[in-house]
């Protein structure tokens, strides 16, 4: 059995935890904390429902965001990946302590593999359910729990409520949660979680018996690992929804996209063919491929910046540097005939850094080389590769013997001045800018730890 | 007898005392905060002390913990019954009053406070 636990609106629950001011009213982050040609890397519920989505950049975001805050309060703040990478850190190790198995796939989303956990306690019915063989490929056995709804009352079911109300009391942070027997369903019952109110939060799919009627309301598109282009040769044959799918010939749908679509297919019939490490994926190259239609250098420069912002995300999440970056442009031939094609270049970084502002720098200079004017361009691959960890450690209360040590050893390796230098770069930058739109690093300095009265 | 004899015939721990260990029984769920003011002095806690936090604990009545109350971080004493309050703890100045916790004000307990950090120069 498996379980997604995946946590909404991430970075703006963790700006609120500290700053209770933020709660309730509209919040935007944005790389430099201003608004206008930055994009917006998240936004609150209310900011949205006022209109302010991530999709919105430049002067439409500038002209709707001047005329909405003239009656409501909405704060811009820059990104605080100190205070998220932290929060992501303990949200994967409180989940280590309540669960077997955990895999992070992102910094707010973690599957577990729920093998070997011990329901009795959350066994509500007297029914004893058998402890399930999900990482073996066969008919996973039927649940004789009792169900109402979807899997109310099922130990898996409450066991799931008791981590979320966990987490909460815990980190502060809410979580939708889903369960099933496969990781892919699992991320499918989370997706439900959330869409969909009635269910506080928890769906449990795991008596098998409620699939069909879930199933059925979900487009392939929406599935994860399905692209458009996936997608419309499926609809080809007939495959509109994720049940159809799952009941669909599995070597039609191989012989018709690829082996990969074919194992989701699998794994929605209720099979699990994937581990929690495939399904978190560990990547040692981040890349970011968008499909534009181009033509302004300007437009292009706006697309690669939201790229660099979401990769350096993905960085930040793998707790990861970046010493090189590579930028292709795919350009629409004129004869339609002909192969669309490609042309790219790569560079490596002055030294490993997971700065914004270096790696989007590197990234714009890239875009500037291999760009020609009077092309269409069809699309955009930024790569981040060469990746490496940075160990940004949490302060302790008082730092260990073998820490300090370990600190004072490093201290001739070029890995720690880098990181030294970095710092400084981070630190003159914030000096230039308004230091007021920054969250202060809650977790991670003591100078900047909470004040209470 | 040498250091490694001795090290030997006491075990292999030689890691040295871990005040981590002591103070913060639950990492994940542990957060420090720093004081301001004198409003809990009778509890221990001074101006610029650093308080631990544990946020896995369930408040009970008599606890200290912050709170957080209308949009800002507070620490006082939890009284749970007959009604809700928060309690300051500073004999001296009777400025310090209870603040009652109506319905309608914004109220939440973002953790208990397990240990006070307290630098005596």
């Amino acid at each position: 059995m498996f379980c997604v636990v995946y946590c909404p609106d991430f970075y703006i629950q963790c700006e609120r935890l500290f700053r209770p001011e933020l709660r309730g009213r509209g919040l935007l982050i944005t790389a430099s904390g201003d608004i206008g040609d930055d994009p917006i890397i998240a936004s609150s519920k209310e900011a949205r429902d006022l209109g302010l989505t991530p999709s919105l950049a430049g002067d439409p975001l500038v002209a709707l965001f001047s005329q909405i805050t003239s009656e409501h309060t909405v704060t811009v703040c820059r990104p605080n990946y100190e205070l998220y990478a932290d929060l992501s850190s303990r949200l994967i190790k409180s989940l280590e302590l309540l669960a077997p198995k955990v895999a992070a796939s992102a910094s707010n989303e973690a599957i577990l593999a729920l093998d070997g956990l011990k329901l009795g306690k959350y066994n509500l019915s007297e029914n004893k359910v058998p402890e399930s063989k999900a990482c073996e490929h066969k008919e996973p056995e039927p649940e004789s729990a009792k169900l109402n709804g979807l899997g109310s009352g099922s130990p898996y079911h409450q066991y799931a409520i008791h981590l979320k109300d966990t987490l909460k009391q815990w980190l502060g942070l809410s979580v939708f949660i889903g369960i099933a027997n496969t990781t892919t369903l699992a991320k499918l019952a989370c997706d439900v979680a959330q869409t969909h109110n009635q269910y506080n939060g928890v769906v449990d799919l795991s008596s098998g018996s409620e699939h069909p009627m879930i199933l059925k309301r979900i487009a392939v598109e929406d599935i994860a690992g399905i692209s458009k282009k996936v997608a419309n040769r499926l609809s080809q044959i007939n495959i509109h929804s994720a049940l159809d799918l799952s009941q669909a010939p599995k070597n039609q749908v191989r012989r018709h996209s690829s082996m990969i679509t074919e194992r989701i297919a699998i794994e929605l019939s209720g099979l699990p063919c994937k581990t929690p490490e495939q399904s978190a994926t560990g990547a040692s190259v981040i890349t970011m491929s968008k499909h534009v239609d181009a033509y302004s250098f300007k437009q292009m420069k706006r697309v690669l910046d939201a790229q660099v912002v979401s990769a350096i995300e993905q960085l930040n999440n793998l707790s990861n540097n970046c010493n090189a970056v590579t930028v292709a442009l795919t350009i629409t031939p004129l004869d339609e005939q002909k192969p669309a094609f490609e042309n790219s270049l790569s560079s490596e970084l002055t030294k490993p850094t997971d700065s914004i502002a270096a790696i989007r720098k590197l990234a714009v200079q890239l875009l500037e080389s291999v760009w020609r004017d009077g092309y269409q361009y069809q699309s955009v691959k930024l790569n981040l590769a060469e990746l490496s960890t940075n160990d940004g450690d949490q302060i302790g209360l008082f730092p260990t013997v073998t820490k300090y040590a370990a600190v004072t050893s490093n201290r001739d390796s070029p890995k720690s001045i880098s990181i030294e230098t970095h710092l400084s770069i981070d630190a003159a930058n914030l000096s230039r800018q308004n230091r007021s739109l920054l969250s202060r690093s809650f977790t991670t300095r003591w100078g900047d730890i909470a004040r209470v009265s | 007898m040498n250091m490694m004899a001795l090290r030997q015939d006491f075990g292999e721990s030689d890691e040295a005392l871990d005040l981590n260990e002591l103070c913060i029984q639950h990492p994940t769920a542990t957060y420090f905060v720093r004081a301001s003011g004198d409003s809990m002095i009778d509890a221990g806690i001074h101006c610029d002390d650093v308080l631990v936090v544990d946020r896995s604990i369930v408040a009970r009545d008599g606890d200290i913990v912050v709170a957080n109350l209308d949009h800002s971080f507070t620490v006082k004493k939890l009284q749970l019954s007959p009604q809700l309050r928060l309690l300051p703890m500073n004999k001296q100045d009777s400025d310090y009053t209870p603040t009652e916790i109506s319905e309608d004000s914004a109220f939440e307990v973002f953790g208990v406070v397990t240990y006070v950090v307290h630098a005596v120069r």
